[in-house]
């Protein structure tokens, strides 16, 4: 069998790879769990991060890491202030509002750790395995740097303000982005206040695809590919997805033949096993939506959860959607 | 301010009023709630068949995915800013049908759904005391210790719903569980988990929110 970064290659380059790629979403928090590593601890050191994700990478034989923290990492570096809990994500306590301002470097704050964690990772791993490094989209940065009421209230009255975040928000992650790829990471932009749960697919063509188009851009610039992650229901704006120009699209728990559809056959989609059946479900159940995800996407699948798999996930689950795909034949 | 006997305008004027809030206009608001006083509209016709009638239409186009969180956000901007035009004319406060407490449980900070449900609350014309996001057990239990009739809370995330659980306990340990109703929701609770564990009502939209308030005080 092909090793799991030559997989990914085929299926970028539009190949059909046996056995399909599958990744179940693992980052920080189940895999400090099944590490039994306080996540506050994989949160705020590099080392650690870059530990407890390749453990959980050994420990389920999946075919992709990707570094994830939380979602404040980088609004944080720019001046957000968080709580943090031993083994919470942390919350944001005040955004910045005024006096924001991007980071000076790729390494500010946290975005030190995940870059750390990313160069870790690709020297342990990097010939075998791609990694992907997440990073937020402008359109969610910005709202945490405005205060989402605040931000969502520009986008309707105010929308220069709206944009003043949006373009400090871009110019951040353009930076964040190069130094991720220069530590051997491929960019992967998470979005999810751009979720078609939260905003319309007007306010979703105007203040986040710009942004995304633009980031993409940049990384693309940079010599990497990319994908994109939107949580929630995104029905009413995946047929602008494609139009960022990434390479790889993450949906979240929604009908997959009616996005496969809107989509296109050509499409790499990543997803879209519901995340609570990782908690609740029995292994037949996650096995059975695995199948599923793979007969209604087809063979241009990244077979995934829909979102990232909860901290207290049950690890035969977990095992469940690996064994699906290595099972698997077209 | 004496009252005029001209329905007709004032049944116009209510309408634009509604129109008002559901086009997110809060400068237009202000300008018709002023208006509505002068022409001796009763304040508080003013804000129920107002202000109130036009977030209810807000609310329906949530539900129908017309409008979206911003949209509902903005609307609720517009009718708390006529509403402070006609809260001083208002009757004392015995305007208000009950006080609610509202809160997303600790470790969560998913508070949008809290706050589109706080909106609606208020425009079926109860208190609303906002206990924010990331809400210690402790909090919840004070809230109740200093009076209120329902107390709502918020959980997006499978991981925080077992706080909720917490709340329900300690409200019980401090004796104080009988003398309020509790109602869960967030889009991970069901009607099941509410009833485990020992809530008064749970509801998946703000639309249900607000019934579920009104049943529990029956
Ligand atoms: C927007 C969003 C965010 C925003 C939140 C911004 C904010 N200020 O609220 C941000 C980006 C910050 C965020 C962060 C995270 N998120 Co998030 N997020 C979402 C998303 C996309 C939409 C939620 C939303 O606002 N919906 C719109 C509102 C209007 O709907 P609602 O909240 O359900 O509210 C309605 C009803 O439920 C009801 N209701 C709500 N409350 C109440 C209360 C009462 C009393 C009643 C009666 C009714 C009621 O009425 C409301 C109005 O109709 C969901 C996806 C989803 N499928 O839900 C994920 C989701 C909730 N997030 C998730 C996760 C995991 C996270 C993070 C942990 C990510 C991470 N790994 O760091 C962090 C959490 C940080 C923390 N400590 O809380 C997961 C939760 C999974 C789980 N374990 O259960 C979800 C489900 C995504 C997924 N598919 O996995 N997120």
């Amino acid at each position: 069998m092909e090793q799991a970064r030559e997989r990914l290659q085929s299926l970028l380059v539009g190949d059909r790879v046996e056995p399909p790629v599958v990744f179940p979403i693992v980052v920080a928090n189940h895999a400090a769990r099944i590490s039994n590593v306080p996540l506050i601890s994989a949160l705020t050191d590099g080392e650690i991060l870059s530990e407890v994700l390749y453990y959980a990478y050994q420990f389920y034989n999946y075919d992709l890491i990707m570094v994830f923290a939380d979602v404040f990492v980088e609004a944080e570096a720019m001046g957000c202030r968080l709580e943090f809990f031993n083994d919470e994500p942390p919350v944001m306590v005040e955004p910045i509002v005024d006096g924001a301002r991007v980071a000076e470097s790729g390494r500010q704050g946290r975005m030190a750790v995940i870059v750390d964690a990313t160069s870790r990772l690709v020297t342990m791993a990097g010939k075998e395995v791609a990694v992907l490094t997440s990073l937020k989209g402008p359109f969610s940065l910005a709202s945490f740097l405005s205060g989402p009421e605040d931000f969502f209230a520009s986008l309707l009255v105010a929308p220069e303000r709206a944009e003043f975040f949006l373009r400090l928000a871009l110019e951040n992650q353009k930076v964040f982005a190069r130094e991720i790829i220069r530590a051997g990471g491929v960019p992967f932009i998470g979005d999810p206040m751009a979720s078609g749960s939260v905003i319309s697919a007007d306010i979703f063509a105007r203040f986040a695809l710009p942004y995304l188009k633009e980031l993409v851009q940049a990384i693309h610039n940079s010599g990497s590919w990319t994908g994109i992650h939107i949580c929630g229901d995104t029905s009413g704006i995946l047929s602008l997805l494609p139009e960022s120009g990434a390479e790889i699209f993450s949906i979240d728990d929604m009908n997959l033949s009616a996005v496969r559809a809107q989509l296109g056959d050509d499409r790499v989609i990543m997803g879209n096993v519901p995340t609570g059946l990782f908690i609740d479900g029995e292994v037949a159940e996650v096995k059975k939506a695995g199948v599923d995800c793979l007969e209604k996407g087809g063979q241009r699948m990244i077979l995934a959860s829909a979102c990232d798999v909860p901290a207290e996930a049950r690890v035969e689950n977990v095992r469940a959607l690996v064994k699906v795909a290595e099972e698997w034949r077209w | 301010m004496e009252k005029r006997d001209e329905p007709a305008i004032s049944a116009e004027l209510l309408t634009r009023l509604a129109r008002a809030v559901v086009d997110l206009q809060p400068a237009l608001v202000i300008d018709l709630c002023q208006q509505a006083l002068k022409e001796g509209v009763a304040p508080d016709v003013a804000l129920n068949q107002g202000l109130a009638k036009g977030m209810r239409q807000v609310g329906e186009k949530f539900a129908a995915r017309e409008y979206f969180v911003p949209e509902v956000l903005l609307a609720a901007k517009a009718m708390y800013a006529g509403f402070d035009i006609l809260k001083e004319h208002l009757p004392q406060k015995q305007g208000y049908r009950g006080r609610v407490a509202l809160g997303v449980v600790q470790g969560d900070i998913h508070d949008i759904g809290k706050n589109i449900v706080k909106v609606m609350v208020q425009a079926a014309g109860f208190e609303v005391i906002d206990l924010g996001r990331n809400v210690p057990v402790e909090r919840f239990v004070a809230a109740v210790r200093n009076g209120v009739d329902v107390l709502g809370m918020s959980s997006l995330m499978t991981t925080t719903m077992p706080n909720m659980a917490k709340v329900v306990i300690a409200l019980e340990r401090a004796g104080l569980r009988n003398r309020v109703k509790v109602l869960v929701g967030g889009a991970p609770v069901t009607k099941v988990f509410a009833e485990r564990i020992g809530a008064d009502g749970y509801a998946d939209d703000a639309y249900g929110a607000v019934k579920e308030v009104e049943r529990v005080l029956k």
